[in-house]
């Protein structure tokens, strides 16, 4: 008797995931009938019927520190063929969210991101930050010379203090997102107590599961719906190449100078990095309508869609809309004569760099960040082997 | 006071188990009962079983009383062949127009079968659920009542063939046959129209039809039937080849919002009972019932009880949601274990879906005032016109037992509904 | 009246194409000298009918058809005022024997002579005429007894409806609330049975006893005496037939510690959680304090070895309507259902449904192990749940789902009882009474269980089957229990929710209504529905061995202080048993006797030794075995010709003294077909065919005797749809006959 575990059956939870999409979870009557058609799901403790049950018991702690949640990547399947309509997709996604929100440092954080009504208020302060940023950008430049201003938009927000900004905001998110991915899988190996050991190095596992998600093998597994997977690629890639392009423009301002290369910031059209960061732009933003209009025709289908997911495809969309307009505007206008027209770019700009700034520095809080707890957990199971059975499975 | 045996009379739409109960017990009550019935021959659903549970007694045991007591009746009256068309009037005087359609063989027939010889016409034997062919002209059962042959009109050409006709010794084949109408006024009428197996083809993912090793409840029934298809053996439909494991796939469609919603109440113990009917034949036979929920009511736990003692029978609790077929002809179906939460996939030469039980509750036929069903279709027990009054399986899945008892209380009721 | 036997051979159907028709003919005429014999081409057919009823006419009472099968064409070969004997020549001979062969000549002439034999003894039944009372007793005043009376009295029959307690209503009297029994299956419904009861007490046609007990129940269906006792005064009445609608009691939970019944005030059974529910608020005993977390354990008892072994198939719904209405009374609270398996079938699986909708209600299957008191709260454990481990639930209330227990009274452990004390009483010694004192502890805990304290002999309640239920044949003929004009409804009968009790109730009320009308018209009740013989007693030779009074399985027989049977009628079945095992043969029907079988065995023309030709006779069961044959024949499967088929009753009516006679007129073999006895009977007649395996143990005894050997005489228990198996076993037998030889009594 001693080893039984004292269950605490917490109906706000319940009520939480009610809330937050899992809306059916209460109708599951674990047939298991989803455990079998999810062509993710191991030999072994397969998902999600038994989250559906944690889920329909409330017990959070269990959900959190489930790898298995993470490894959906949402085909519906399983809510199609549920004979109960209770849609374990959705749940599983329910429960996502609330994991990434559980172990947001800091927790405010996570409550704001993830709170639709507070998205205006985000919005304002980090244009205030930004506006602050501008203010202090006089005093600074007097003080000190960073060279001439590289290019159009340069003359209104600079490189440096561009640079300097987001260098010091990403950290925090970056040191934020460390934090919470260290709870995770402590949280994960807890909840394991044991049951499965790890059977291959760390490192191997990291390296396995990134070449899954390059190829995006996993979301191939989803029969329902193959489209999923060309918006989430294409949005995937277009994000990848925009992050390289911006390294590289770093690079090649501030790096490659002191090695005597000389700096051929701003790119023109031509330029490799140009035409990559154009390419990806465009794969963004095909991305990103792809997913629009997919989830627009799913609304009756077994798919429903949170704010959660609207706010943060929407997100990446007007960063990638807002990038394009900037560029062209860059190309359009003759500063010497337009000054109104440049008054509208740089305010644009203004706009564009508010919205990275959301996407890149509210990461580890909203939809994004499973970006970084589904690698995480893929990390896990690839380590612990159960990935293996996963091929088996499929 | 009553009793001079002197009463209304009835209709009683269905000749199934639930049917043939209301009727006789109506008229040993001393009703006036008229029994239609759109088959050939009485006995409905029960007709096809091989054997009831929980005794394992065959059906025709109770039937051959049934149709003893009918036999020496004089109150029934049996129209097969027949469906309500309409019924118009209200409580006390109910006026039924019932349909019947040409038997092709009147009265004289003797049953000696000396027509089937000659007969050129094959058909799929329904009886059999299309597993067998018989003459166009055939005996439906050879427990088949009325005792009589039947001419299948889809299958016959009439007139223009006639072969049968003079092999005939007793002049009892007439081709020339018309169908007729006929109009009963009644005090009472019993819905007794029962049940139609649920189309195991609506359920996409467990295969049937697609892989012929997957097989219908109520196929076992004929297989495993002394007259069924193959003489009592269960065998695989594709090879003939004997069986050494059997999976039953339980709430096929029934518990589904995809296709049954309502739980169809017996399924469970007819493959329980069905389980008893691999071993009997198959000692060693390994047999797997893949379930959400037993549900063995009442004393019927015992007969559970009783077959869960099997060594070689493994219960699993987690529905079946993929099926699949390898070369020759095994089939691999897939469901969790939700005790252990492990996955399993079992590879075995037969696979039984039990199938629900969808309510035929009044079919085609045009009621004045309409009758009451609820959302799964069954009638409901409370009709707004006094004397509509719903029997067995049109009411709710039941087994036979519970059928036979409803039936009896809605005489019960008929009987209150014809006055004194 | 004189006899004019006519006998009547049909040449249809293979007959006359596979038999020496003229041959049989003569059989009649010269052998068994019947002038009237005639033979057609099709006797079923209007021309053959006529035939007949011209000779009706002409005086012919007593008619041998011989044709097709008499489950065949039955109502064509009735004719008023006749005895009516069908010989199976189509179904048993031609059909099932080579054509034109020697010896299917002699089986159809042997038939014949059988036939005639018969027609020559049997006379038409003259129903009994008894004054008959119509009323219905109904013993229990709850939904299922209620249902019962109003039905019986709405179709015009006086009633009278006896309640031990003060009031009407029974258990769905005293709940607040019920599970839906009418669409939609998903709310609650408020219970409410004032009206039900007005109706019952306001119906001029049923009487209402309260706080009333069954003293006594003397007499026979249409004549029962009904004494009942009512706060010391007695008072009596007569009735035609009764209902038992007693219901059932709750399990005693305080068998329950295992589930921590009695280690706390807060573990109840769910029928105290009723009465909980009924104060509005549900509170923790020990304390008064609201309770929030409330654990329910599903089967607390049920589906358990050592408690109930069955499902009380209610406990599911139940429960899932008292964790609803825990929500419905406070919106913070929570239920946890713990279930071996959710059994809520048919279209309650909606109810089920809206019970999971609900954030406050927990689901998960699973084996409870225990549950202990931990400081003020309670700890349910358990194991093998959906939720991954072993589990504990902490729970301010555990309501054990506790099941439903029969309230009947085993009628024949009653007895027993009461032999025992009477054989103490009487100070007898020895063996008697050492086994009267081990029946007497064996049935002590019966005393005083008595509800409807019948005056049978074989007891003062219905029998029981397994698990207290009161016996019927529960498939086909639920209704059918060992005592005519008795019978259970609702829960006493087996667990039932209210919808399903009240229809059992209309069920049982007609059965009621049956028993008295057919007993007014002299007619047996089902299963020989119509049969207007009754079994005649020539008492003069009675030895009072009260085998019969033991036998009958419908207790028809009572005794008096000699032990000489006391007929009642319309207690009986017709079936004939106690013909069967009467050593004096004093009993018999008009159309069924040991006399007209005998003389049907003896009418057989058996070749002597060196004809090498075996006889055998088959005594055979008419519900199953008979008609086993007429398929066989159907199906053209053939069959030993050297065997002579006698159609009985049941296999309990078959005499001994016919075994006797068949040998010792040289039959070589007798082979005795009927029904599967055991728990699983499907004898009609419930022991007929058990009654026959006894009796054919003393049948080898006597052959010993003899010094013939045992194998001369087989019992088979067959099903109907057996029929391809028969002439299997028909043929072994033969065979084995052959190898042992022939009867050497043959020819004395």
């Amino acid at each position: 008797m001693s080893n039984a575990v004292l269950l605490v059956p917490d109906r706000e939870f319940v009520e939480e995931l009610i809330a937050s999409g899992g809306g059916e979870l209460k109708k599951c009557y674990q047939c298991a009938t989803c455990s079998v058609v999810c062509d993710l799901a191991a030999e072994s403790r397969p998902f999600p019927r038994k989250e559906m049950i944690w889920a329909q018991w409330g017990l959070k702690d269990r959900l959190v520190a489930d790898p298995e949640v993470w490894l959906c990547h949402q085909c519906n399947d399983c809510s199609e063929s549920c004979p109960r309509g209770a849609r374990p997709g959705n749940v599983l996604a329910a429960v996502r969210q609330r994991a990434v929100k559980h172990y947001s440092v800091p927790s405010f954080l996570g409550r704001w991101v993830n709170n639709a009504k507070l998205q205006p208020m985000l919005l304002v302060i980090t244009a205030a930050l930004l506006a602050l940023a501008l203010a202090v950008k006089e005093p600074v430049e007097q003080a000190m010379s960073f060279g001439e201003p590289h290019g159009f938009y340069a003359e209104f927000f600079p490189h440096w203090l561009l640079i300097a900004f987001f260098a010091f905001f990403t950290t925090l998110a970056f040191v934020a997102a460390v934090l919470g991915i260290v709870r995770f899988w402590r949280a994960m190996k807890d909840a394991d107590a044991g049951r499965s050991p790890p059977t291959v190095g760390l490192l191997t596992a990291i390296i396995r599961t990134i070449t899954s998600v390059f190829v995006h093998d996993k979301f191939g597994k989803c029969t329902s719906k193959p489209s999923r997977k060309t918006a989430h690629l294409t949005a995937f890639y277009g994000f990848m190449a925009l992050y390289v392009v911006t390294i590289w423009a770093v690079l090649d301002l501030y790096v490659l100078p002191r090695f005597g290369v000389v700096a051929m910031y701003p790119f023109d059209l031509m330029h490799p990095m140009k035409i990559l960061a154009n390419v990806g732009g465009v794969l963004l933003v095909f991305g990103c309508i792809k997913a629009i209009i997919d989830r627009v025709q799913k609304t009756d289908s077994s798919q429903t869609s949170t704010a959660f997911d609207w706010m943060f495809v929407w997100l990446l969309l007007l960063v990638g809309v807002t990038g394009f307009v900037i560029e062209a505007l860059r190309f359009a206008i003759d500063p010497a004569a337009e000054s109104a027209m440049v008054t509208v770019a740089y305010a644009i700009y203004f706009v564009h760099l508010v919205l990275v700034f959301q996407l890149l520095v509210y990461l580890p809080y909203s939809k994004f960040a499973h970006l970084l707890y589904r690698t995480t957990a893929m990390v896990y199971v690839e380590r612990t082997g159960r990935s293996r059975q996963l091929a088996l499975a499929a | 006071m009553s009793g001079n045996g002197k009463r209304g009379s009835v209709l009683v739409i269905g000749g199934g188990i639930s049917g043939i109960t209301a009727a006789i017990e109506a008229s040993e009550a001393g009703c006036e009962v008229v029994l239609v019935e759109k088959n050939t021959y009485l006995g409905g659903r029960v007709a096809q079983m091989h054997e009831y549970f929980p005794k394992l007694c065959p059906p025709t045991c109770g039937l051959e009383i049934h149709f003893r007591r009918l036999r020496t009746s004089p109150r029934v009256r049996i129209l097969t062949l027949s469906e309500v068309e309409m019924i118009t009037g209200g409580p006390g005087n109910y006026k039924a127009t019932i349909a019947r359609k040409p038997r092709f063989v009147n009265a004289k027939c003797t049953a000696c079968g000396e027509c089937v010889e000659i007969c050129p016409e094959q058909r799929a034997d329904e009886f059999n659920l299309g597993m067998s062919e018989t003459k166009a002209i055939h005996l439906p059962f050879e427990m088949a009542h009325p005792m009589r042959f039947a001419i299948d009109s889809d299958a016959c050409p009439g007139s223009s063939c006639g072969k049968c006709v003079p092999a005939c010794p007793y002049d009892a084949i007439d081709l020339d046959m018309q169908p007729e109408t006929i109009e009963v006024d009644v005090q009472a009428v019993i819905w007794a129209t029962g049940w139609d197996p649920y189309d195991a083809e609506k359920i996409d993912n467990l295969g049937f039809a697609e892989h012929p090793n997957v097989i219908t409840n109520l196929m076992m029934e004929r297989l495993a039937s002394g007259n069924g298809p193959t003489g009592g053996k269960i065998q695989r439909p594709s090879d003939g080849k004997e069986v050494e494991s059997v999976a039953f796939v339980q709430c096929a469609g029934s518990r589904d919002e995809n296709y049954l919603e309502h739980c169809s109440g017996v399924c469970c113990l007819g493959s329980l009972k069905q389980v008893r009917y691999v071993r009997e034949q198959y000692p060693d036979a390994d047999i797997y019932v893949f379930y959400i929920d037993i549900r063995a009511p009442g004393r019927l736990e015992d007969f559970f009880a009783a077959t869960e003692k099997d060594e070689k029978l493994t219960l699993i609790k987690g529905k079946v949601a993929k099926i699949s077929e390898d070369a020759d002809g095994c089939l691999e179906v897939e469901a969790e274990d939700t005790l252990t939460t492990e996955r399993v996939s079992q590879t075995v030469d037969l696979v039984v879906l039990a199938t629900g039980l969808v309510p035929v509750a009044a079919g085609d036929a045009q009621v004045d005032g309409e009758l009451q069903t609820d959302e799964f279709g069954f009638l409901t027990t409370e009709q707004e016109q006094t004397g509509m009054l719903a029997a067995g399986c049109a009411k709710r899945p039941a087994d036979v037992a519970t059928c036979v008892r409803d039936a009896t209380s809605v005489a019960m009721k008929a009987l209150t509904s014809c006055g004194e | 009246m004189d006899k004019k036997v006519a006998v009547y051979i049909c040449r249809g159907c293979e007959i006359g194409g596979s038999l020496d028709i003229d041959a049989l003919s003569e059989v009649v005429t010269d052998e068994c000298e019947i002038e009237l014999c005639r033979d057609h081409e099709c006797l079923c057919n209007d021309a053959g009918l006529e035939l007949i009823k011209g000779d009706i006419q002409e005086g012919a009472n007593a008619l041998v058809i011989s044709g097709c099968s008499p489950r065949f064409k039955t109502d064509d070969f009735k004719f008023d005022g006749c005895t009516t004997e069908r010989v199976n020549l189509r179904e048993h001979v031609v059909w099932s024997h080579e054509p034109n062969d020697e010896d299917t000549q002699m089986l159809a002439a042997d038939y014949l002579r059988m036939g005639i034999a018969r027609a020559k003894l049997a006379e038409l039944p003259d129903p009994f005429d008894e004054e008959i009372d119509k009323t219905i007793l109904v013993v229990g005043g709850g939904v299922t007894g209620m249902t019962a009376a109003l039905d019986a009295a709405n179709a015009g029959y006086h009633v009278v409806l006896v309640e031990k307690e003060a009031e009407l209503g029974g258990w769905a009297g005293k709940f607040a609330w019920r599970f839906p029994l009418s669409p939609p299956y998903k709310e609650l419904e408020p219970v409410d049975l004032s009206e039900r009861i007005a109706e019952v007490q306001g119906n001029e046609r049923i009487t209402v006893h309260t706080g009333t007990t069954i003293e006594k129940i003397d007499g026979q269906p249409g004549q029962f005496d009904v004494l009942v006792k009512a706060n010391g005064s007695g008072s009596q009445f007569r009735v035609g037939a009764v209902v038992q609608a007693t219901g059932w009691k709750p399990y005693d939970a305080s068998r329950l510690g295992h589930l921590g019944y009695g280690a706390s005030p807060d573990v109840i059974s769910n029928v105290e959680m009723e009465e909980l529910i009924k104060t509005g608020s549900i509170t923790r005993p020990s304390n008064g304090k609201p309770a929030r977390r409330i654990a329910f354990i599903q089967c607390a008892g049920s589906r358990d070895a050592d408690h109930l072994p069955y499902c009380s198939s209610v406990c599911c719904r139940v429960t899932i309507k008292q964790a609803l209405v825990t929500r419905k009374f406070d919106s913070e609270a929570e239920a946890y259902i713990l279930y071996k398996d959710i059994r809520t079938p048919g279209q309650y699986e909606d109810f089920y449904r809206s019970a999971q909708d609900d954030p406050g209600i927990f689901f998960t299957k699973a084996e409870v192990t225990g549950v202990e008191v931990v400081g003020d709260n309670l700890q349910v454990v358990a194991e093998n749940t959906l939720l991954g481990d072993e589990i504990r639930i902490e729970a301010d209330l555990v309501v054990l789902a506790t099941g439903l227990v029969p309230t009947s009274a085993d009628g024949e452990g009653l007895r027993k009882l009461a032999d025992a004390k009477a054989t103490i009483a009487k100070g007898e010694e020895g063996a008697a009474l050492e086994a009267a004192k081990v029946s007497f502890e064996e049935f002590k805990h019966l005393d005083g269980t008595e509800i409807l304290n019948l005056g049978y002999r074989q007891g003062p309640d219905l029998p029981v089957l397994r698990h207290d239920f009161p016996d019927s044949h529960f498939i086909c003929f639920p209704y059918e229990t060992r005592r005519t004009g008795i019978y259970a409804a609702g829960c006493v009968r087996g667990p039932n929710d209210s919808l399903v009790s009240m229809e059992d109730g209309s069920g049982a009320a007609l059965k009621a209504i049956q028993s008295v009308e057919l007993a007014s018209m002299g007619s047996a009740v089902h299963p020989r529905w119509g049969d207007m013989s009754y079994p005649d007693f020539f008492m003069q030779r009675c030895t009072q061995c009260k085998r019969c009074t033991e036998e009958c399985p419908f207790g028809t027989l009572n005794e008096d202080e000699k032990g000489t049977p006391l007929v009642n009628l319309t207690r009986c079945r017709r079936c004939g048993i106690c013909m069967g095992c009467c050593p004096e043969r004093i009993i018999s029907f008009k159309d069924y006797s040991v006399e007209i079988i005998s003389s049907m065995i003896k009418a057989v023309d058996i070749p002597d030794e060196f004809e090498e030709k075996p006889r055998l006779l088959g005594l055979i069961c008419e519900n199953d075995s008979y008609p086993a044959l007429d398929l066989a024949g159907l199906k053209r499967i053939q069959h030993s010709a050297y065997i002579r088929f006698v159609p009985v009753r049941c296999l309990g009516s078959v005499n001994t003294v016919w075994v006797a006679d068949a040998l010792a007129s040289g039959f070589d073999g007798i082979l005795l077909v009927g029904c599967r006895s055991g728990d699983d009977y499907q004898c009609h007649y419930i022991r007929g065919s058990e009654l026959m395996e006894t009796r054919s143990g003393n049948i080898q005894e006597k052959l010993k005797q003899l010094a013939l050997e045992e194998e001369r005489v087989r019992l088979e228990q067959l099903a109907i749809s057996d029929f391809d198996k028969l002439p299997q076993i028909i043929n072994q037998f033969a065979e084995e006959i052959d190898e042992i030889g022939l009867n050497p009594f043959k020819g004395f």
